[in-house]
């Protein structure tokens, strides 16, 4: 077997692996009611962290900011906040970061 | 509860518009994929078939950066668990929603589990319990599709095509993570859980890796939202 494909097979296996194990092993326990609370602010816990990821870079000994991100963010949290609907949120963020790429 | 095949076809396809924001952002992530895997020397076939085997985006771009370097398959493999093993918290985190599922579709579902998969998928699941397989389903096998298709149209048109940036799209799931944000944080827990993570995720940012962080500030943000609705 070519090499690539022996690495892509292998990254297929490592890749399933954590996201098939506790979906199918965990979901049969009976958690106790901590754990279950625990997993429960995971969500808001890696989207807090998720967003910082797409904002902010270091390298060479600075942060670097998405300026053009932040500033569309500030319409997009508007619409989120008002709206609470997922589509015209990402609608309103995808138009105003197409203009603010065009025009600057 | 027995389902008719056009209830099974109608949950299917309201998964499948649920994903819709992923969908713009996929298309935008997985032509790039595609265009970098090429241009790493790559085959359209291989690229192609990464994508359909692999189906992680952060883990493929650093794979094929390796490729491209010579590094060892064994070293590669190795970086692509590390990369993926924060999939591990986001399976653990829907586990209590699948308790009823048979495990072959609980595996079959467990593909499909990206970090954009997870935190929609977790906002729906919460706010209705009984979403079921085949809504799962849907959304999933949309998201999937488009990453797979996003990659072909990359490694296939390369340079000839617009550069997806003007059209906004590089911002369709920071946006979308934006959305799922507001709509999660519901008290002051929440909020907490929210700020402690992302404080985390910044003094950490000058020192490991970006899956790292993922990882410790979301296990340190959850465990003290425990802490704080015990005590």
């Amino acid at each position: 077997m070519d090499k690539i494909l022996v690495i892509i097979t292998g990254m297929a296996i490592v890749t399933f692996i954590p996201r098939m194990v506790p979906l199918v092993a965990i979901s049969k326990l009976d958690l106790p009611e901590y754990i279950k609370q625990w997993l429960r602010y995971i969500p808001a816990a890696i989207l807090a962290s998720l967003l910082v990821l797409s904002f902010m870079e270091y390298s060479e000994g600075s942060f670097n900011f998405e300026i053009e991100m932040l500033m569309a963010s500030i319409p997009t949290l508007f619409v989120a906040i008002r709206t609470k609907s997922l589509v015209k949120s990402v609608l309103t963020g995808i138009i105003f970061m197409a203009l603010i790429t065009i025009l600057t | 509860m027995t389902m008719t095949l056009k209830d099974k076809k109608s949950e299917i396809v309201k998964g499948a518009k649920r994903a819709s924001p992923i969908i713009l952002g996929y298309v935008f992530v997985g032509m790039a994929f595609g265009i970098v895997s090429r241009s790493s020397g790559i085959s359209v076939l291989d690229t192609s078939l990464m994508s359909l085997l692999v189906y992680a985006g952060a883990s493929q771009f650093v794979a094929v950066g390796l490729i491209e370097k010579g590094i060892g398959v064994l070293s590669i493999i190795f970086t692509t668990f590390l990369v993926n093993s924060r999939h591990l918290l986001m399976s653990a985190s829907l586990s209590p929603y699948f308790k009823r599922l048979k495990s072959w579709k609980s595996a079959m579902l467990a593909f499909g589990v990206t970090d954009e998969t997870f935190v929609l998928n977790s906002t729906e699941l919460s706010k209705k319990e009984n979403k079921n397989f085949y809504f799962i389903l849907g959304l999933h096998g949309a998201a999937y599709t488009s990453w797979v298709l996003s990659t072909v149209a990359g490694a296939l048109l390369g340079n000839y095509i617009v550069n997806p940036n003007e059209l906004g799209l590089n911002f369709a799931l920071p946006a979308m993570f934006i959305a799922l944000l507001i709509i999660q944080i519901t008290n002051r827990i929440d909020l907490i859980v929210c700020l402690v993570a992302a404080s985390i995720s910044v003094i950490l940012l000058p020192f490991i890796s970006d899956e790292l962080i993922l990882i410790l500030s979301t296990i340190f943000a959850a465990s003290l939202g425990v802490v704080l609705k015990n005590g």
